[in-house]
């Protein structure tokens, strides 16, 4: 090869780099600079000059979590099937690539354009979880975002929120502009319409707000004013203008077959959390479990007919050369059509070398059959959720899972050559008592017993047992939304209680964090008064809470205490029932009247049927479909 | 059939790592429709051997995969499939059918070619053409090798093949690559600094992989043209 043909090559390879908004001196002084650079299968380019509207979608942790949720890509199909508009995604920037951003006043930009976020027309948050609150705050501030949505002007892009956690917006309502509460296949093209609208004639950001603000299922938290009482419970929530609805309708996509989904999902290079395709069988849960904050807001149940997702599944593998498939729903067994649908991808795709898992399944002689077909029996676990350890609890927590159950679960699944399992159960949940934490060592022990009663030529070797219990957090438009969480004494104590009464020579305990545990409370049911806190934490170097080695719980405690928040206010007191709440304006779909009902029961300890044994009119009726009237069909 | 796939890797692909390329590499074959060969077991993969791994910041003109196929395709439309499914940066430039009985890439690699450009923050205090020729015209050029267990003291001489100066920021590097003898491209940049007295740092140049060769009686003949 000539010497002059090689030069030329080198320099246009530094052509191309010039499109990357960083230099290759930065991203190679990194961790996983392909976090950085986009350009991934399927991502979506387009002219920035023959589009209207950009929008920066962003899951506010860092590329492999967010790269693995399932819903950001429905907001990036959505609004990419739209010609005038443009979505890009963002992802939280590692520590060591944000500190050198800040150093280098580089602002933080969209992984498709490598364009700043601040010259977007908006920035949308997924929000799935309350410890991502301060790197939301991160994000705005790398772009160059006032974080106070009233300190924003007419050059910043529009805040916006979903996701789980907006079913209480208040603890971070002053970082955002608009929350959309539900399900993004109703409204969000009516934003942007109304936002091109806006655009043309040149109106003020505000009075953008104000049109938004009409639309169903949209809050604009400055449009609304807050007073407390004395004893530091809410007084009063009310509209300040007359745009703003008293009260916000979740948003719900009745017909879930027809919805619009990604067909060509983005295939990251990074290895992600879920590097795989990910089919959603229904939305919602029959089961109504009442500590179950998603089996609440995601009612009521949506199915996808069997055929589209045989469809899907094919069009998925073939657009993204993934070799996994999930079916994922909140509980799987329960889709209707589960049988067929299972045994249909084992024909048609087993040969082909594709993977098949199916999380959140029962255990029972249909599971053992489909999992023997598509996993290693001997590298994989069974998984347990009994939640609580005495049936008297699980009653109470509306966990319809016995002793029996799980028992004969088990031994199914013994003798069919697993020898792993996992157990996972909470610890203060309410009306519990010491005998309800024993009895999470009891039933673990009983496991153990259950393998080893088999004849020694029925097992494999060592059984593996481990047990793991989270802490009990109570979730707004849950049952348990009234009751208190209980201290990290309280906690600690408890969790001493199931490891002394632990047979630890054959099973592994393993436990939550308590301080994560805490602080999550309080961003679960606080007020718009922890948002202060949360800025304040964040000011002194809170970020990747979620993250439990970078978790600085003293700094959250000074935090609150600059701010005169109490936690204990927020989370160590039981709540009347007619007190108003932060989270009352949204209408979630389920009544109060029916989770008051629900909570009448708990402490009776009386279980309720779930959604396809009888309803329980939790007031989702109204929408007219889903598991309401599959029997009236 | 086996076949031996060369790609280039440019542009943003460079900060692709080899086991996430890899990947890449399986899902692209997926998505093209290929039947892959796969190796047996629970958990079969597909029948694929990457040549040498090219490291993160590294670009390349010719990379080489060996893999195998149940079906029978012509090149035209080997390549054509596989380059309707790449990423902007990779782009497959040949296909070639290989004897059953070839050796795999990986077991024949014996050097490789590389261009390197100094960046400004190199440091570079001399003139080029000059240092390298006395750098290279020393007895033995060590250098400290480090692997995860130990350190020791390595005399590289031996394994540059060839070096030569292209322009007063960029030189060209012919080096030992494979199982027996390896030495990266980093190396000799921090050898060349030592002998500069001045301070190494890692990435203040670009590097850009050339070819990929055996040794066939003695001569470089490139993984491409080979029939060993
Ligand atoms: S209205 Fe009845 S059937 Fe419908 S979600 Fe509520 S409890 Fe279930």
């Amino acid at each position: 090869m000539q010497e002059g043909a090689l030069l030329c090559y080198v320099i246009a390879t530094n052509v191309i780099m010039s499109k990357l908004c960083l230099s290759d001196e930065i991203l190679l002084n990194v961790e996983k600079p392909s976090r950085y650079i986009g350009n991934e299968i399927n991502s979506i380019m387009k002219d920035k000059d023959s589009v209207e509207v950009r929008y920066a979608l962003c899951f506010p942790d860092i590329y492999e979590i967010g790269m693995s949720h399932v819903g950001l890509p429905i907001l990036y199909n959505l609004l990419n099937l739209r010609e005038d508009t443009w979505a890009e995604r963002v992802y939280s920037p590692w520590i060591d690539m944000s500190k050198i951003m800040r150093e280098k006043k580089i602002p933080l930009f969209a992984l498709e354009s490598q364009e700043p976020i601040k010259n977007f027309d908006f920035l949308g948050f997924t929000i799935q979880y309350e410890m991502c609150y301060t790197n939301i705050l991160d994000i705005l501030d790398l772009s160059g975002i006032p974080l106070l949505s009233k300190d924003r002007t007419d050059d910043d892009p529009i805040v916006m929120g979903g996701g789980p956690c907006v079913y209480n917006t208040e603890p971070i309502a002053d970082f955002i502009d608009a929350f959309y509460i539900g399900e993004a296949e109703t409204n969000l093209d009516a934003i942007i319409d109304a936002y091109k609208e806006h655009k043309r004639q040149g109106k003020s950001r505000r009075a953008f707000l104000e049109i938004m603000a009409e639309i169903e299922g949209v809050y604009i938290p400055q449009f609304y004013d807050v007073e407390y009482k004395e004893d530091g419970t809410l007084k009063s929530f009310t509209p300040n203008k007359p745009c703003a609805k008293p009260s916000i309708k979740k948003q719900v996509i009745m017909d879930f077959t027809s919805a619009i989904y990604p067909d060509k999902p983005i295939v990251p290079f990074l290895q992600t959390v879920h590097d795989r395709v990910v089919l959603e069988l229904f939305r919602g849960c029959i089961r109504g479990c009442r500590f179950c904050q998603a089996g609440m807001i995601y009612r009521p149940v949506r199915e996808k007919d069997v055929e589209t997702l045989k469809e899907q599944a094919k069009t998925l593998l073939k657009n993204t050369g993934h070799e996994e498939i999930s079916l994922i729903s909140l509980s799987s067994s329960d889709y209707t059509t589960l049988r067929e649908l299972t045994y249909y991808l084992i024909d048609e795709l087993g040969d082909k070398d594709v993977n098949i898992s199916l999380p959140s399944l029962r255990i029972d002689a249909f599971a053992i059959d489909v999992m023997q077909k598509v996993q290693d029996v001997r590298k994989s676990s069974i998984t347990f959720a009994p939640e609580a350890g005495s049936q008297r609890m699980r009653d109470v927590i509306n966990k319809g899972l016995s002793k029996e159950d799980i028992i004969n679960g088990a031994n199914l699944a013994f003798k069919s050559g697993w020898s792993r399992v996992k157990l996972y159960f909470m610890l203060g949940l309410p009306t519990e008592t010491v005998e309800d934490n024993e009895g999470i060592a009891t039933l673990s022990q009983e496991i153990v017993n259950e393998y080893y009663n088999l004849p020694k030529q029925d097992r494999h070797g060592r059984l593996d047992v481990v047990t793991s219990t989270s802490f009990f957090i109570p979730k707004p438009f849950t049952p348990f939304q009234w009751f208190k969480q209980c201290t990290s004494e309280e906690f600690l104590d408890k969790q001493r209680v199931v490891n002394n009464k632990m047979n630890k020579r054959a099973i592994k305990y393993s436990w939550h964090d308590v301080e994560t545990t805490l602080l999550e409370g309080v961003m679960a049911r606080g007020d718009r008064r922890v948002g202060a806190a949360i800025l304040e934490a964040y000011k002194n170097g809170c970020l990747f809470d979620s993250w439990t080695e970078q978790l600085k719980y003293d700094v959250w405690i000074d935090a609150f205490k600059k701010c005169g928040i109490d936690p204990a206010f927020y989370n160590n007191r039981d709540r009347d029932l007619d007190e108003l709440f932060p989270w009352d304006f949204i209408d979630a779909g389920v009544t109060k009247e029916f989770l008051i009902r629900e909570y009448n029961r708990a402490i009776e300890g009386t279980v309720t049927p779930n959604c396809r044994q009888a309803c329980s009119a939790c007031g989702l009726i109204g929408l007219g479909g889903g598991v309401c009237y599959e029997d009236k069909n | 059939m086996k076949i031996r796939i060369r790609f280039n890797k440019t542009g943003a692909m460079k900060f692709v790592g080899h086991l996430d390329l890899l990947r890449y590499f399986q899902k692209a074959f997926r998505r093209s429709g290929f039947q892959m060969l796969y190796s047996k077991g629970f958990n079969p993969h597909q029948a694929m051997s990457f040549a040498a791994p090219l490291a993160i910041g590294y670009t390349s003109e010719a990379e080489y995969v060996d893999i195998g196929l149940e079906d029978e395709l012509s090149e035209e439309e080997g390549i054509a499939r596989l380059n309707a499914n790449m990423a902007d940066g990779i782009q497959i430039t040949g296909w070639k059918t290989l004897e059953d009985n070839s050796k795999n890439a990986m077991s024949i690699v014996h050097a490789a070619r590389y261009v390197v450009t100094l960046r400004e923050s190199f440091g570079l205090n001399k003139d080029l053409f000059e240092t390298v020729h006395n750098f290279i015209s020393q007895d033995e050029i060590l250098i400290m090798k480090k692997t995860k267990s130990s350190e020791k003291v390595t005399d590289i001489k031996s394994s540059i093949f060839e070096i030569k100066v292209l322009s007063e920021n960029s030189l060209e590097l012919v080096l030992a690559t494979g199982s027996v003898l390896n030495l990266k491209p980093e190396l000799v940049m921090e050898a060349i600094s030592k002998y500069l007295d001045i301070e190494y740092k890692e990435n203040t140049y670009a590097i850009h992989r050339i070819d990929i060769y055996v040794n066939d009686n003695d001569k470089l003949v490139s993984l491409y043209d080979t029939n060993l």
